[in-house]
C-alpha cells in the first residue's frame, strides 16, 4: 500500500471518529450551553427560544454574587458550607482510605481483604436506600442538623471506593521497596511516611478530588441531614427556586453555573492525576 | 506523683465535660417547626414575625427549618420513619399527598381542642377538609389545621384577544361555546394577525404535573361527576357518573386533538403552562393559583430589574392579563370550584405537643395568619371569613376575580373523604387516561373504563 493510500485510510478513520465525536460533544455540551444561555438572558427573555440572547447581560451574575434575591439571601454562607463539607469529606476520606489501603495492601493485616470486600458490598445497595437509616443513625447520635452528619455520611459513601482504588494502586508498587526499607530498619510508620506516601501521590490526589466532588454535588443526604438555610449546602438551597411554577430560571441557572466553576477548576488543575490516579492498578503491568 | 495528679485532673475534666454534655438542666424550652419555604420574601417575613411574637409571648425557642415544597414530604417521611418528628409541620403539598393517609394511620395529633372553639371563624368547606378519619382511634376529628386554599382560575392575554379581533365582551359563557371560541376563533385570529403559531388554550396534560389533574378534575366537576359520597364510598360505577366522566374526558382531550393546545402539552410539568403563557405561545391557560399574574406583580416591584422591565411587568399585571373563572357548566348552571385546602399537622409522637397546639392556635390569630397568606401576592386565598373580607382582595381585578370565585362556593377534593385518592392523584390516573386517548388512540369510553377500574382497585377499600 502506498503512503498516499495509507494517508487516505487514516483520514477516513479520523473522519469516522469525528462523525461520532461531534454529535457526542454537542449532546454533552447542550445542557451547559442552555445554562449559559439562561444565565446571560434577562428575566423577560429567558424562554424566548433564541439561540443566543438578543441582549446578553451579566446582571444575573451580579444579583447572585450580591445575594440580591430572596432565595439567595444566604448564598455565600451556603457556598461556604458546600466548600467546608467537600473539603472535610475529601480530607477524612483520604485519611481513612490511605491508612486502610496501606494496612491491607502493604502490611497485609489479617482480615484486610474481608474488610475491603464488606465495604465494597455496601455499593450493592443504592445510596438513596440508605438515606433513611442514615437519617435515623444521625438522629440517634444527636447529629441531625449538624454539618458533621453530612460529612460523616459522605465519608461513609466515598470511603469503600477510595480504599479500593488506593489498594489497587498500592498493589502495583514493588514489594522490594518495603523489604529494602525494612532491612534498613524502617518501622511501619516510617515505611508509610517515607516510602508509601511519596509513591502514591497521583492516586491520593485523584481519590481526594473524587470524594471532594462527590460531597460538593450531593443533594439527597444534604437536604435530609441539614435543617436550615444557614446550614444548607448550595444544591439544597437551589431547590427553593423550584418551589413554585414561576421560578426565576435565569437566577437558578446562573447560580448553578457559578457552583459548577470550582469543581471544574479543581478538575482541570489536577486532571493529569485524575486519569492516572483512578486507573492506577486497574491493569497488571 | 505527677502521673497521679495528671490522672485525677483528666478524670475531673472528663467528668465536668460529661456532666456539661449530658445535663442541659436549665436549657430553654424548644419547639421544632418545619414550614415550607415561601416563594416570596413577604411570606417568610410574616412567618418570622409570627414566630418572634410567639417566642416572646410563650418564652419558648422555636427552631424553624424551612424546606422547598418538593423536599417537604421526603424530609417528613424520613423523620416519621426514623421517629424524630418535628412538633409542627406545614407544607403546601400535605393535603394532596399525605395528610389524610397519616390521619388514617393514626400518626397525627387530634387538634379538635384547638380548632373546635374557633370553628365558626372558618369559611364553608375549609375546616371540614381537616376533619379526617383515624382508623387507629376509629373516629373522625380535626387531625390537621387549614391555613390557606387554592382553586382553578383562567388567565388570558387581553391584547392577544384584541389582536385576534375580539373584545372581552365577546367571550361566551356557555361551556361548549367558550372552548370553541378560544379554540377556533381566537386561535385562528391570532395566527392570522401575528403570523405566529400561537395556540388558543394552554391545556396541562402532563402525567408529572398537578395542574393536569386539577384541571381535569375541574372538567369533571363541570360535568357533575361525583366519585365518592361523604363517607368516602365509591360512586364510580353509577352509569350517570361514568357518562359524565366520559363527557369530561372527551371535552378535555378534544381541545388537544383539535390542535388548539401546544403539541408538547402532553408532557408538560407544572411550570410549563406558565412558561407557554408568558411567552405568548398560548392565549389562555388554566392554573390552580394566580401565580401567572402574581409573577408580573412581583417583577413590577423587583428592584433588580431594569426600569423598562418593571414598567412592562406592571403593564402586564394591570392591563394585559385577565384573571377569570370558568364558563357555566354544560348543563347551564354556574361553575362551582373545588378548592384545595392547605393543611399543616402536629404529629402524634411529637415531643412537645402542648406547645405545638399553642403555636397552631397562635398562628390562627388574624394578626398572624393574614399577613402570611397575603404575603403570597394573591396566590393563596384565606380560609377564615374575616381574612377573606380584607381590603387586599378588592385591591385589583385579579384578586377581585379570585374573591368572586371563592365566594361563589367551593367543593372539596375526594381525598378528604377517602384518603386513597391521594394515591390516585399521585399516580395521576386522570392525565394517564387523557394520554391514553391522545397518544395511544384509545377510545374515550375505554379509557374511562380503565380509569374507573384503577380507581376501584385502589380506593374501593380504605384499608
Amino acid at each position: 500500500m502506498s503512503a498516499q493510500s495509507e494517508e487516505k485510510v487514516s483520514i477516513a478513520g479520523d473522519a469516522k471518529l469525528l462523525l461520532i465525536a461531534i454529535p457526542l460533544v454537542i449532546w454533552t455540551l447542550l445542557p451547559l450551553y442552555n445554562m449559559l444561555l439562561f444565565a446571560l438572558s434577562n428575566k423577560q427573555s429567558v424562554f424566548a427560544g433564541h439561540l443566543w440572547p438578543a441582549e446578553p447581560t451579566l446582571r444575573n451574575f451580579g444579583i447572585v454574587l450580591r445575594a440580591d434575591h430572596h432565595h439567595l439571601e444566604h448564598f455565600w454562607t451556603q457556598f461556604g458550607n458546600s466548600a467546608l463539607v467537600a473539603a472535610a469529606t475529601g480530607a477524612i476520606t483520604l485519611l481513612i482510605a490511605t491508612f486502610a489501603a496501606f494496612a491491607i495492601s502493604r502490611l497485609r493485616v489479617r482480615g484486610g481483604r474481608t474488610v475491603l470486600n464488606m465495604a465494597l458490598f455496601t455499593y450493592f445497595i443504592p445510596a438513596a436506600f440508605l438515606a433513611v437509616p442514615m437519617y435515623r443513625t444521625m438522629g440517634l447520635y444527636g447529629l441531625l442538623g449538624s454539618k458533621w452528619a453530612l460529612i460523616l455520611a459522605m465519608v461513609a459513601i466515598a470511603s469503600p471506593y477510595a480504599i479500593w482504588v488506593l489498594k489497587q494502586a498500592s498493589d502495583k508498587l514493588p514489594l522490594e521497596l518495603d523489604e529494602a526499607a525494612v532491612v534498613d530498619g524502617a518501622s511501619p510508620v516510617q515505611l508509610f511516611r517515607m516510602v508509601y506516601l511519596p509513591l502514591m501521590g497521583p492516586s491520593l490526589v485523584a481519590v481526594g478530588i473524587y470524594a471532594l466532588l462527590l460531597a460538593w454535588n450531593e443533594y439527597l443526604y444534604a437536604f435530609l441531614l441539614l435543617t436550615n438555610d444557614t446550614s444548607f449546602t448550595l444544591p439544597v438551597a437551589l431547590g427553593n427556586f423550584l418551589a413554585a411554577d414561576d421560578s426565576p430560571w435565569e437566577l437558578l441557572m446562573t447560580t448553578g453555573l457559578i457552583y459548577a466553576l470550582p469543581p471544574a477548576a479543581v478538575y482541570y488543575a489536577f486532571r493529569r492525576y485524575m486519569v492516572s490516579g483512578l486507573t492506577a492498578g486497574a491493569v497488571k503491568s | 506523683m505527677k502521673r497521679t495528679l495528671g490522672l485525677v485532673a483528666s478524670a475531673a475534666v472528663a467528668g465536668a465535660l460529661f456532666t456539661g454534655l449530658s445535663t442541659p438542666a436549665q436549657a430553654q424550652e424548644k419547639l421544632t417547626v418545619w414550614w415550607v419555604k415561601g416563594f416570596y420574601k413577604s411570606e417568610d417575613d410574616a412567618l418570622f414575625e409570627a414566630i418572634r411574637k410567639f417566642e416572646q409571648k410563650a418564652g419558648v425557642k422555636i427552631e424553624l427549618s424551612q424546606y422547598a415544597v418538593q423536599d417537604m414530604i421526603p424530609k417528613t417521611v424520613a423523620a416519621l420513619d426514623s421517629g424524630t418528628v418535628p412538633d409542627v409541620a406545614y407544607s403546601d403539598t400535605y393535603d394532596f399527598q399525605v395528610g389524610s393517609k397519616w390521619a388514617y394511620e393514626g400518626r397525627l395529633e387530634d387538634l379538635t381542642d384547638v380548632l373546635g372553639p374557633m370553628k365558626e371563624r372558618f369559611a364553608p368547606n375549609t375546616i371540614e377538609t381537616a376533619f379526617l378519619y383515624n382508623d387507629k382511634a376509629k373516629k373522625r376529628a380535626y387531625y390537621a389545621f387549614p391555613i390557606k386554599q387554592q382553586t382553578m382560575h383562567i388567565q388570558y392575554w387581553k391584547d392577544m384577544l384584541q389582536q385576534a379581533g375580539f373584545k372581552e365582551a365577546d367571550i361566551p359563557t356557555g361551556w361548549s361555546d367558550y372552548w370553541s371560541f378560544w379554540c377556533d376563533k381566537v386561535q385562528a385570529g391570532v395566527r392570522r394577525a401575528s403570523g405566529s403559531r400561537a395556540f388558543g388554550i394552554g391545556q396541562p396534560l402532563g402525567v408529572d404535573s398537578t395542574d393536569s389533574f386539577y384541571s381535569m378534575l375541574t372538567f369533571m366537576d363541570a360535568h357533575g361527576v361525583k366519585m365518592v359520597d361523604d363517607e368516602g364510598k365509591l360512586l364510580v360505577d353509577d352509569p350517570a357518573n361514568k357518562k359524565a366522566m366520559a363527557g369530561a374526558l372527551k371535552d378535555y382531550t378534544d381541545i388537544y386533538s383539535r390542535g388548539c393546545a401546544p403539541p408538547s402539552s402532553t408532557s408538560w410539568k407544572d411550570p410549563d403552562n406558565n412558561v407557554a403563557f408568558h411567552n405568548k405561545t398560548t392565549v389562555l391557560t388554566h392554573n390552580a393559583t394566580i401565580s401567572i399574574a402574581a409573577k408580573w406583580l412581583d417583577d413590577s416591584n423587583n428592584a433588580s430589574l431594569s426600569a423598562d422591565d418593571r414598567a412592562k411587568a406592571k403593564k402586564n399585571y394591570d392591563e394585559l392579563i385577565a384573571t377569570a373563572g370558568f364558563p357555566n357548566r354544560p348543563d347551564g348552571k354556574p361553575m362551582a370550584y373545588r378548592a384545595a385546602i392547605k393543611t399543616g399537622v402536629v404529629f402524634a409522637n411529637a415531643p412537645n405537643k402542648a406547645r405545638a397546639k399553642e403555636f397552631v392556635a397562635f398562628m390562627f390569630d388574624e394578626a398572624n395568619l393574614r399577613p402570611y397568606v397575603e404575603g403570597s401576592l394573591g396566590r393563596w386565598f384565606p380560609v377564615t371569613k374575616a381574612s377573606q373580607e380584607s381590603a387586599f382582595w378588592q385591591a385589583d381585578p385579579h384578586r377581585k376575580a379570585v374573591y368572586g370565585q371563592f365566594k361563589a362556593g367551593t367543593s372539596t377534593f375526594e381525598f378528604t373523604k377517602n384518603w386513597k385518592f391521594t394515591i390516585l392523584n399521585n399516580e395521576n390516573v386522570w392525565a394517564k387516561a387523557a394520554n391514553r386517548v391522545l397518544n395511544e388512540k384509545v377510545p374515550v369510553d375505554k379509557a374511562v373504563d380503565e380509569m374507573v377500574a384503577r380507581i376501584k382497585e385502589v380506593a374501593s377499600s380504605m384499608n
